[in-house]
């Protein structure tokens, strides 16, 4: 998980980044006062609570996550320590789903470890190659379909990534993809996932047109750029805002962005898959 | 508007260039906005210079165009800003 294998029962060891992950006893917690509350999620009612006002701290390293009736995750960044306690609704299946589809992107994004983009991520020719768009663009439609043609996954929806001497990665998170919408599901498990970080390739916005038109690529630049990119900008909590800021403009001035245009028609497919082939190669 | 104002950026507007295009991010509105290169180089001088008139006085170093077109420009410039809440005046 999150390049170092996927296991969730694992417990701290040498790298820096893994963390000890442990259900929690019932005890009184510490008080968290500062709650925000987020859009419903999944159905399900979350809550981050913190235990001082964190609008706008460089960091967040100890506080609550809150499934309503399902989960309640406490983070500690600096001890690299999640614990979690069940609630009436708690399954297995719900902890694996909140932890590593939401708990984990916040507690790497409040602690300023990787920048998470809303994005199908697949490896071309040993570069991340990604896929952004609005809701029902066709990301995993796409995504999945690389996958057939046997290039390996590196993130589905949630993509971290992190800058390094000026060039970018893409991190290899979990091995699942989700080609149809599910509530509260990691979706399929695949064997064709990338085993390491990729340097970041091509990044192309889809954009949906109808099922007879031509399959267009188009540079974007500037204002454009720099919107597809903040549109695409995943858990863009309260934290670090202007770091962030830096960090997405750097982005934008190092990687190149395109749109494309997918015409709506699956049989069409494996042209649009050529036609991104061909272009990466440029 | 008159030049005998001091203007003042907001804390929660940040500034980064991407393609030659200044990019003005308000976090607290979460709305950003796009400087052509002059709105650009006025914003930057608006950061080191609160008051209009050194503004202008700046500005007319750098420009080969009538001090009362550059007022114009500026004063319009700041307006714009006052109006979407990305500066304040005093």
């Amino acid at each position: 998980m999150y390049g170092y294998g996927y296991d969730l029962t694992f417990t701290k060891n040498k790298h820096s980044h893994a963390i000890f992950i442990c259900k929690l006893k019932k005890s009184p917690l510490p008080r968290f006062p500062y709650r925000v509350s987020f859009e419903t999620n999944q159905l399900r009612t979350i809550s981050l609570r913190a235990e001082y006002d964190f609008t706008n701290v460089d960091s967040l390293k100890r506080y609550l996550f809150v499934v309503d009736d399902v989960i309640l995750f406490l983070c500690d960044a600096d001890k690299k320590e999640i614990f979690y306690l069940e609630d009436k609704n708690y399954s297995e299946k719900l902890m694996e789903y909140w932890l590593i589809h939401i708990v984990l992107p916040i507690y790497f994004t409040l602690n300023n470890t990787y920048y998470f983009l809303h994005s199908g991520c697949i490896s071309v020719n040993d570069r991340a190659t990604l896929f952004m768009g609005s809701s029902y663009a066709g990301k995993s439609t796409l995504t999945d379909y690389f996958l057939k043609k046997e290039h390996n996954l590196v993130s589905d929806d949630k993509l971290a990534t992190y800058e390094l001497d000026n060039k970018f990665y893409c991190v290899s998170s979990h091995p699942f993809h989700r080609p149809y919408r599910e509530l509260e599901s990691l979706g399929i498990q695949t064997d064709n996932f990338s085993k390491s970080h990729l340097m970041m390739g091509n990044i192309y916005w889809i954009e949906p047109v109808k099922a007879k038109e031509d399959i267009c690529i188009e540079e974007l630049k500037g204002l454009k750029k720099f919107e597809v990119l903040r549109y695409s900008t995943e858990m863009d909590i309260y934290v670090n805002q202007e770091k962030r800021f830096e960090y997405i403009t750097k982005l934008a001035n190092t990687l190149k962005v395109y749109k494309i245009q997918i015409p709506r028609d699956l049989q069409r497919l494996e042209e649009v898959y050529e036609t991104i082939i061909e272009h990466t190669k440029l | 508007m008159t030049l005998d104002k001091n203007v003042a950026i907001l804390d929660t507007v940040f500034l980064q260039e991407v393609d030659n295009e200044t990019i003005l991010l308000d976090i607290k509105t979460e709305e950003y906005f796009s400087l052509n290169e002059i709105g650009g180089m006025f914003y930057q001088l608006l950061k080191v210079e609160s008051n209009l008139k050194k503004v202008l006085e700046e500005l007319m170093e750098h420009f080969e165009v009538p001090a009362e077109q550059l007022e114009k420009d500026l004063l319009t410039f700041v307006s714009a800003l006052e109006e979407k809440g990305l500066v304040t005046l005093s």
